[in-house]
């Protein structure tokens, strides 16, 4: 019993296996040495140059879709609120995009680009403030946890520069 | 005969040494989860899940262990009695996966499993049936399903959390979108391939190489996938679209694809000699499936591949050609690894047999190699013994080429130093052949 086996079969195709494995996770490595240089280089910069861009956080009316009430930043859970935006608080050239964040980091809601001084104009009878409400429905609301509203700079084609923050906390 | 079924190639009569480790594994796993869902309780509403996913991963683990342990019994009575005893911690767990987790994540959306469940079943006996020469037990294929239908998707849920509110949650813009992909990649995989750690740590007899490494990694992605469609198609107004998209599409592409790669740097870590090159095959695997989960969500995430959400067929389409450009290079690299981890199993056990018959013991005759190593060939003959002597001769004919092949795989592993008490087994195996042989009248 137990016969020897001297050479081993196919060990040629296991060190092709083991070499392409091994290139296998060298591609790997290079894929995400990759995504972390083009997510450093081409993230935008956290300035908050301008915090006086975010005029106020305030609650929505779920009847009228009309903010309400005074700046907070605790919300009870339901509540659907919207950050105000004072455009006339931002250079006219620049593109802006607004963003509300959950506290895991993704973004629930982002509104398309507009330009500053568009927005002042449009907005001339409120005084150049916009309102960016996290949901398009106003019966819809929010769950418990941390919402961050962000205002960011916008050019060619993503966003470049995180102009202001405003962190809100929707309790249970 | 006795209905017991076919000792592993390596049967242990005390637990392998890799339970300690994957006992420790375990263990950090569970107080992870416990310090994770008490900071994630704290800033979310998902507390109930937490507490409902760190029970669930409790007693899988226990379960789990009670019957991969059961199965290492020669006395038949303590064996049921494991198994018994396993079955029931399993389901407690899947009762409470049911009442709380699914509850939750998935709404308990029955409708969608009934669905997603042909579409899997079919996924499996494909993966299966691509083994040719020595397939997995079932009992090993269902409890990968369920780590990564149950335990894996808890983990991701819970982790994904946790790095979510301290990592991507730090960056806007494109680096968010990176980040989050980034995130996903590093938890699911890890995830996943904790699961298939596991196996290989208290199962290595049954883990024998890249071929079983790439078969067990593609069924913990395929249990991930199934509930990972469930929870979309819950969240979703489309779900039917979602069901195309992950049960269709993306069945053999995606979470399947990216595990397979894990479990296949597992089983070429298995047949290597040194711990570095060990060491370098499974962290290989993991870089790999982490790369290719982050390349797949950094495009989608950032929209490269643009879908009109209120067109399903555009949306499909547009889908499909994502997988085949996205993916299809990571499924390449499985399918290349596979079929050469294939060709090296045949050859090996083509040789193995070969020796066996040499020594004239009976358990293999020369005139049986050919028929052994060749798939379609054994299949024929277990035909032809169903036509001659009915069922009872096809089972038996069906257990004897299986234990000539554990034979062969034995002999392989013991050849190059692989197992630890070579002999007893090798004799084991060899007599319950020659029984099966004389109980099959072949």
């Amino acid at each position: 019993m137990g016969v020897n086996v001297g050479a081993q079969p196919g060990a040629g195709d296991e060190r092709l296996l083991y070499r392409t494995m091994v290139l296998c996770g060298g591609i790997g490595a290079a894929i995400l040495l990759l995504g972390f240089l083009l997510s450093s280089s081409l993230g935008p910069r956290v300035t908050d140059a301008l915090p006086t861009s975010i005029n106020s956080i305030r609650a929505v009316d779920s009847v009228t879709g009309r903010t309400i009430g005074s700046d907070s930043r605790s919300f009870s859970a339901g509540d659907n609120p919207a950050g105000v935006v004072d455009f006339t608080a931002i250079p006219a050239a620049y593109d802006i995009e607004a963003e509300w964040y959950d506290d895991g980091g993704t973004a629930i809601v982002s509104y398309k680009p507009v330009n500053a001084g568009d927005a002042v104009q449009g907005n001339a009878s409120q005084g150049g403030l916009a309102a960016f409400v996290v949901f398009d429905d106003p019966r819809a609301g929010l769950a418990p946890g941390s919402y961050t509203f962000v205002v960011e700079r916008y050019e060619n084609g993503r966003v470049t520069e995180v102009l202001a923050r405003a962190t809100i906390r929707v309790g249970p | 005969m006795s209905s017991a079924p076919s000792p592993a190639a390596n049967p242990q009569a005390h637990p392998h040494p890799g339970y300690r480790t994957a006992l420790v594994l375990v263990f950090g796993l569970l107080v992870a989860m416990f310090l994770g869902s008490a900071i994630v309780a704290e800033k979310h509403t998902f507390a109930r899940l937490q507490v409902g996913g760190l029970t669930v991963v409790g007693l899988a683990a226990v379960g789990t262990y009670i019957l991969f342990h059961a199965f290492d019994h020669v006395d038949a009575g303590r064996r049921n009695r494991h198994i018994r005893a396993a079955l029931v911690i399993l389901g407690a767990g899947l009762v409470v996966w049911l009442l709380i987790v699914a509850a939750i994540s998935t709404h308990n959306n029955i409708g969608g499993a009934l669905a997603a469940l042909p579409f899997t079943a079919v996924a499996v006996l494909v993966i299966r049936h691509l083994d040719r020469y020595e397939k997995e037990p079932w009992r090993l294929v269902l409890v990968v399903l369920f780590w990564g239908g149950v335990v894996a998707t808890n983990l991701a849920l819970l982790f994904n959390s946790l790095f979510g509110i301290f990592f991507v949650s730090q960056f806007y813009g494109l680096a968010n979108a990176f980040s989050n992909a980034f995130g996903a990649g590093l938890v699911e995989e890890l995830a996943k391939g904790s699961a298939l750690v596991l196996l290989y740590l208290v199962k290595p007899d049954e883990f024998d190489d890249v071929v079983d490494g790439i078969v067990y990694g593609a069924m913990v992605g395929i249990g991930f996938n199934f509930m990972e469609t469930l929870f979309y198609m819950s969240q979703s107004s489309h779900p039917g679209n979602q069901l195309i998209d992950r049960q269709v599409i993306g069945l053999f592409a995606g979470h399947a694809a990216y595990t397979a790669l894990i479990g296949a740097g597992l089983g070429i870590a298995r047949q290597q000699a040194h711990p570095r090159q060990k060491a370098i095959a499974v962290a290989s695997g993991f870089v790999i499936a982490i790369a290719a989960h982050f390349t797949w969500d950094a495009i989608t995430f950032i929209g490269a591949f643009p879908v009109k959400a209120t067109d399903p067929e555009n949306s499909n389409t547009v889908l499909l050609l994502q997988t085949i450009v996205v993916d299809g290079p990571f499924i390449a690299m499985s399918a290349v690894l596979f079929y050469v981890g294939l060709r090296v199993e045949g050859k090996n056990l083509r040789e193995q047999l070969q020796v066996e018959a040499a020594t004239g013991l009976g358990a293999v005759l020369p005139e049986e190699v050919d028929g052994l190593v060749n798939p379609r060939a054994r299949a024929g003959l277990r035909r032809q013994a169903l036509g001659q002597g009915g069922r009872r001769r096809y089972q038996l004919l069906r257990k004897l080429q299986k234990a000539q092949l554990d034979l062969a795989l034995e002999r392989w592993h013991r050849s190059r130093n692989e197992i630890d008490e070579p002999m007893a087994a090798e004799d084991n195996l060899r007599a319950q052949v020659l029984a099966l042989r004389a109980a099959a009248g072949a």
